[in-house]
């Protein structure tokens, strides 16, 4: 799984995901003791994320940085440079170049 | 006989699971447990008894409240690199959420504002924690160079972590952590009373006020940068801050039922009030340096809300000052707390906040800042870092950071 943190021009996205595969995608809602919280945050099983049409939407708002932070197996980018999206595309499976 | 008490045992432990679990607590594909272990770095508890001891306090502020009792939360245990606590919802109620590993954090910046060397003991402290979080991002030539560096120190017996810490104070500060989650939960349950947030708004108006006046030059902008605390910046700050439902008066609304409910338990438990003021004023400093030290590793900039954190802790002070006055004076809480008035005489919660705060400005955050800098200046050179990691990874194996910070096996002589 891996949890995506939206930032608020990818929330109709997130929410159209939620409801369109509501088996193997989860809202996520938390406020941390440092201040922080979470606007809009979904867990998306590694299954949904094969789902061809899921995986090119992520892709497509990873590539427009409309995100706060992806966490992949406990690492959490927060970076939007390109290194950043190479190494969460590298996590998803997927060739940096497409 | 004894084959059926086992079965008992077993249903018994069973329904228990059921009602008391992960499983009980989520409707979707995740439970709580696959869910920390999927987006956190897990670690060791340094005292991993001190769950014990949580537990126990957060059963106490849960019975001294109805609200909290309506709410249902579910407490869950980690111990993380990540070093954050949490209210969280998977979809099908709350959990508080308790990392061991951050009461050790809080426990290692408090040792370092009543050590002799906090210079030092500062210093090793914060490359610590920089090299645990840059293992949390993912940097992990950052995070093995960094956590050498403190390996090293902390073998020379510079670090915080062998020293003893006075009195109370991590007990308080851990509690203060718990009671501050369960704010958050009674926010989301009931939202923010009216009154509260009127108060917060008048106060908010007379920070940003005080702010613009102590950082604006007489008669101009600031040299230089962007005009933080021109007119329309102050009242986008004012009207940020003052939006009931927005985080700023959520945060202030958490710390606010956090301390008041910190203070009546510990005093009313026999500690002596100057050790709660003080635990209570250095918990909210500390969580700060480990959000700073976070941000730092996050790559989070300088932003319009850069001085939320410390805005966040004057508008609580003048708010507790506003709600309770001078409890030296209020024969109400002498007489429920049951205080010695001649102890109460020399513990003015506000006077010990701010004498804490300058202590910690001075003796913690100004030192530990201005060397770090240094240090982060090094760290950005590429090549420097890489060749370092490389001969720690011929030695380590890669991705050496986690097992540099647990074994410490760097020597002052191995570095550079």
């Amino acid at each position: 799984m891996i949890q995506i943190d939206f930032d608020s021009r990818a929330t109709e996205t997130a929410r159209r995901l939620l409801s369109e595969h509501p088996d193997g995608v989860q809202q996520v809602a938390a406020r941390h003791s440092g201040g922080a919280g979470t606007d809009l945050a979904l867990i998306l099983s590694l299954a949904t994320l094969a789902i061809p049409e899921v995986r090119k939407i992520i892709v497509e708002l990873i590539h427009a940085g409309k995100y706060r932070s992806v966490t992949i197996k406990g690492k959490k980018i927060t970076g939007y440079g390109a290194e950043d999206v190479k190494r969460i595309l590298a996590g998803l499976g997927e060739d940096a170049e497409t | 006989m004894k084959d059926e008490i086992e079965d008992l045992i077993a249903s018994l432990s069973t329904v228990l699971r059921a009602a008391s679990s992960d499983e009980g607590k989520s409707h979707g594909f995740v439970g709580i447990s696959d869910y920390l272990a999927n987006t956190r770095v897990l670690v060791p508890a340094q005292s991993p008894s001190n769950a014990e001891y949580d537990a126990y306090v957060f059963n106490k502020f849960v019975a001294n409240d109805r609200r909290l009792q309506a709410a249902h939360p579910a407490l869950e245990f980690t111990s993380s690199l990540n070093k954050t606590s949490c209210t969280l919802d998977l979809g099908a109620g709350p959990f508080l959420v308790l990392d061991l590993h951050l009461e050790d954090a809080l426990e290692d910046l408090t040792k370092v504002y009543f050590c002799s060397n906090p210079a030092t003991a500062g210093l090793v402290t914060a490359l610590r924690q920089l090299a645990e979080n840059y293992v949390v991002t993912g940097d992990h030539m950052v995070a093995a160079v960094l956590a050498a560096t403190a390996s090293a120190f902390e073998n020379e017996g510079y670090g915080a972590r062998e020293m003893d810490v006075p009195g109370a104070s991590p007990e308080v500060q851990a509690a203060y952590v718990i009671a501050h989650e369960l704010g958050h939960l009674l926010w989301l349950r009931d939202g923010v009373p009216p009154p509260f947030a009127m108060m917060v708004d008048k106060l908010v108006r007379i920070d940003a006020g005080m702010a613009a006046e102590a950082r604006m030059p007489s008669g101009g902008r600031p040299a230089g940068g962007a005009d933080l605390y021109g007119p329309s910046e102050i009242e986008e700050t004012i009207r940020r801050r003052s939006d009931p439902a927005g985080e700023f008066v959520q945060e202030i609304w958490a710390d606010f039922y956090a301390w008041a409910a910190t203070a009546r338990e510990y005093t009313l438990g026999g500690f002596p009030p100057h050790t709660v003021f003080e635990a209570l004023a250095l918990a909210l400093r500390n969580l700060a340096t480990i959000d700073a030290l976070r941000r730092i590793a996050e790559r989070q900039g300088r932003d319009s809300t850069v001085d939320e954190v410390s805005a966040r802790r004057h508008i609580l002070r003048m708010l507790l000052r506003t709600h309770f006055g001078d409890l030296r004076k209020d024969d109400g809480y002498i007489k429920l707390s049951g205080i010695p008035p001649e102890a109460l005489a020399t513990a003015d919660f506000n006077e010990i906040s701010q004498e804490t705060e300058d202590r910690y400005h001075r003796h913690v955050w100004d030192p530990m800042m201005r060397q770090l800098g240094g240090v982060l200046v090094a760290a950005s050179n590429q090549d420097a870092v890489k060749a370092s990691y490389e001969q720690l990874r011929v030695r380590f194996g890669d991705e050496p950071a986690v097992l540099i910070l647990r074994d410490r096996p760097v020597q002052v002589s191995d570095l550079q």
